[in-house]
């Protein structure tokens, strides 16, 4: 496919609606939920990675997502007085940013860069992919006195993906299991038929997802799927099972193949192409995309935006049939609920199935969940297979781990060799 | 030799070498599983032949350079020191590995060790969370099934129902000496010191259990004929040492800088299980896993929503007639470090003195740490 001409430049602002669109949808999404207890609804708290949100649809309640409230926070500078403000009630320097955030988010009094936070009439604890979750939840139990509503989800454990059908059947089991909790929570009733309605608009929602984020195999790639996804990514967690949801991301579908259609992307050319592993640094988010995007990379794949469920691996579909243990499904396949063979063994996919030319690592201090490892993967791609690969450490909230200067040095040099290896003497 | 001196060579040993474990198997021709702290069903594993091993890191007598290529800086020691012993090839005396969910820490680096072990069985016991759910037991039994299989394809011995009746039996009798000797401590610290008790319990994730029975029996009769006198120390519960063994000198500095530790979390995985209940008829792995799910006692790495952690806190100190709290928490061990704001607001609400100190297995300097318990300890006594 070809570049956009130069003569006739299409701008970019015509091909880049979507991230507008998800914008007002997170931006109602906000107004509802810190509107919420005004309007009599129930406001219950649950975590990116494999929340049955489906359920709360059915019961009206409201979710808040406290790894959004603080990345939301954290991008727009917020997260520094948050950040001390646990410190001073005895969290330690080296415990998770997002959790020190989102417990001085709920302590009375306290106003965040985004507003007063609701507080929790449930937590619901599904810790797939993260045990620091248990820890998060139990301290906001101890500080606000909400019930926790746990479904425990097993690890993914063997190497080939393989789970064990006692694992399906107990995380469905307790899912069916918290209906009459959330009944009590919610003062409603379980209507079965909404459930399947639910849970149909959810597979859509993830179908289209699903086509959106395999565009980064056409070359060049209609955009990037690391820095533009974490927005595109949005509204598969806040909004699934809706109808607007659905709608995004069929809007999302056509204008990445006009995108694809007229050769634009979010930088002038593509001259890399790069897989990233780890999550995003949101307090610097942008500069730090620009240590990238200077250097005309695009992000062809990566494995963030599959925090929020393992899509492009066929290891679940909802099911409205099913929908209990489809929704396990779903709950177990979440990116770092993946055993670390598993994570090294897709990263390496991306490479050969996206025709990546390196690897970014992000390895940030606050999240042992993701980067416990990180260096592992490194070394296997570097050493076993020869895949240049960078690993750079910082951290996703606090600012305190970020050193502009020294990341866009190791960036810098990550180029060079790159652009030896293509042949090229750097850019 | 002593029981003492026997528990201590064991220790010693299980630092870099193994060499017990290699001479155990080789006399008696069995397979070794080591395990990751903090619990494992070792009665599970005897049951089926194999050797029991606590995998408790290196304390500090190797380098961890090849390891920390792999892991992440902020981590904890204890999971590099045995990712270094693995890649270091002295853990190959393991047929199998078992790690299971206490943190994310454990959980990747059970899988950053499969990819780095050539022969070494690895695997991941989901132990429940959700303790309330009807489907708990059934899950840990069916999960127990999964371990038992995959015992029974590297040692080649199936579960056999009789004998983990059997090992069960044994494993209740550690237990409640264990507990005994625990209790000790509570009551007359004086007569044993930490280091003494720390090592006993410790050769029992090493030793085999038939020859560790006899010793620690005679090792508990003797503690308690000991005689000596109460001194001016205040009585302190440790939490926080569930996992990463902390430096024994910095213990032996608590003690010195004037505290009875009249209760701690030293190999609590080991204890905390209690007696399992085995009537007549009742399926032995269901017991085992009942025992799991429904145990009342608090564990940092187990989530359990119907219990009170801040008011079992406070019961324990005030069981243990403690005047104060020492969280010791590993470096960079998150559960232990959100473990101690849960348990710091309720000593807080209460006005129990508390004193938090951070470790490295590896620490070999402890003056700071005896400074803050001196002043600590002066506080409480001329308060
Ligand atoms: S440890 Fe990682 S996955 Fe867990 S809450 Fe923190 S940032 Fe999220
Ligand atoms: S010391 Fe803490 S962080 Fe390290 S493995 Fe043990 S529980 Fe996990």
């Amino acid at each position: 496919m070809a570049e956009a001409a130069s003569s006739a430049p299409l701008s970019f602002d015509n091909f880049d609606k979507a991230k507008r669109m998800q914008g007002e949808l997170t931006k109602r999404y906000f107004q509802r939920l810190l509107t919420a207890k005004e309007q009599g609804r129930k406001v219950g708290y649950a975590f990116v990675m494999a929340n049955p949100i489906e359920l709360f649809n059915v019961f009206d309640i409201v979710p808040l997502y406290p790894e959004i409230t603080s990345l939301n926070i954290s991008y727009r500078g917020g997260a520094p007085p948050l950040i001390s403000l646990s410190e001073e009630m005895g969290y330690s320097t080296d415990a998770c940013g997002y959790v020190k955030m989102g417990v001085a988010s709920v302590t009375e009094g306290t106003s965040t860069s985004i507003g007063v936070l609701p507080k929790p009439d449930v937590l619901l604890l599904t810790f797939s992919g993260c045990q620091i979750y248990i820890h998060w939840w139990e301290q906001l139990h101890y500080q606000t006195g909400a019930e926790v509503l746990v479904v425990d989800v097993p690890y993914v454990r063997e190497r080939d993906g393989k789970v064990p059908s006692h694992d399906v059947k107990y995380v469905a089991s307790q899912l069916e299991e918290s209906i009459p909790q959330l009944e009590r929570v919610s003062g409603k009733k379980f209507r079965e038929e909404e459930f399947r309605e639910t849970m149909r608009l959810s597979a859509e929602a993830w179908d289209l997802w699903r086509k959106c984020i395999e565009m980064g195999k056409l070359t060049p790639c209609p955009m990037d799927a690391y820095f533009e996804a974490i927005y595109y990514m949005a509204p598969i967690t806040i909004a699934r099972g809706t109808q607007e949801c659905v709608d995004f991301y069929r809007f999302l579908l056509d204008e990445l193949n006009a995108r694809a259609e007229h050769g634009v992307g979010p930088t002038k050319k593509e001259e890399y192409r790069l897989v990233y592993e780890g999550v995003p640094n949101y307090p610097f988010f942008k500069n730090f995309w620009g240590l990238f995007r200077e250097h005309n990379a695009r992000g062809v794949a990566a494995t963030y935006p599959k925090v929020a469920g393992m899509i492009d691996t066929d290891s679940f579909r909802i099911n409205p049939d099913r929908p209990f243990e489809s929704l396990a499904e779903y709950m177990i396949h979440a990116y770092c609920n993946w055993n670390m063979p598993m994570r090294t063994d897709l990263i390496e996919k991306y490479v050969r199935d996206y025709r990546a030319d390196g690897v970014v690592i992000h390895s940030i201090k606050s999240c042992r969940s993701f980067s416990m490892g990180q260096g592992d993967i490194r070394e296997h791609l570097a050493k076993d297979l020869d895949i240049p690969t960078l690993l750079i450490e910082s951290d996703h909230v606090d600012p305190r781990y970020y050193s502009e200067a020294q990341t866009r040095n190791r960036v810098d040099a990550f180029f060079e060799t790159l652009a030896l290896r293509k042949g090229g003497g750097g850019n | 030799m002593t029981p003492e001196e026997t528990f201590s060579k064991y220790v010693e040993d299980s630092y870099t070498t193994f060499q017990t474990v290699k001479e155990w198997k080789q006399a008696s021709g069995r397979p070794a599983v080591g395990y990751f702290p903090v619990y494992f069903p070792s009665e599970l594993a005897h049951a089926m032949g194999f050797l029991p091993v606590g995998l408790l890191g290196a304390s500090g007598k190797i380098p961890l350079d090849r390891a920390t290529a792999h892991t992440q800086s902020f981590v904890c020691s204890i999971s590099r020191s045995v990712f270094q012993l693995v890649l270091q090839g002295n853990l190959d005396a393991m047929e199998a590995i078992v790690f299971s969910n206490i943190c994310d820490v454990a959980r990747n680096l059970s899988g950053i060790t499969q990819r780095n072990v050539q022969r070494t069985r690895i695997e991941y016991l989901h132990l429940p969370i959700n303790n309330t759910s009807q489907t708990a037991v059934p899950y840990l039994r069916s999960e127990y099934e999964r371990l038992a299989n995959t015992l029974f394809e590297v040692g080649g011995v199936r579960l056999d129902t009789e004998k983990l009746r059997e090992s069960v039996e044994l494993y209740n009798r550690k237990r409640a000496l264990e507990a005994e000797l625990g209790m000790l401590r509570g009551s007359r610290p004086w007569a044993l010191s930490y280091s003494s008790y720390y090592s006993t319990l410790r050769a029992g994730t090493l030793m085999p259990i038939e020859s560790y029975l006899p010793l620690l029996e005679r090792f508990v009769e003797e503690a308690k004929q000991v005689e000596g006198k109460a001194m001016d120390k205040i009585r302190v519960v440790v939490l926080g040492t569930f996992c990463e063994q902390p430096p024994l000198g910095i213990l032996k500095a608590m003690e010195d800088a004037g505290c009875y530790i009249v209760q701690d979390e030293g190999l609590v995985g080991e204890r905390w299980l209690g007696r399992i209940p085995l009537p007549q008829g009742k399926d032995p792995l269901t017991a085992l896993a009942e025992g799991y799910v429904s145990n009342p006692n608090v564990l940092t790495v187990r989530y359990h929503p119907g219990l009170d952690k801040q008011q079992r806190i406070l019961e324990k100190a005030r069981e243990q007639k403690a005047e104060g709290v020492v969280f010791l928490t590993p470096k960079f061990c998150e559960p232990a470090l959100y473990d101690y704001v849960i348990g710091k607001s309720a000593l807080d609400k209460e006005k129990i003195p508390y004193l938090h100190i951070e470790y490295e297995e590896s620490a070999s300097s402890f003056e700071h740490a005896r400074t803050m318990v001196e002043t600590f300890a002066e506080s409480i006594l001329f308060d």
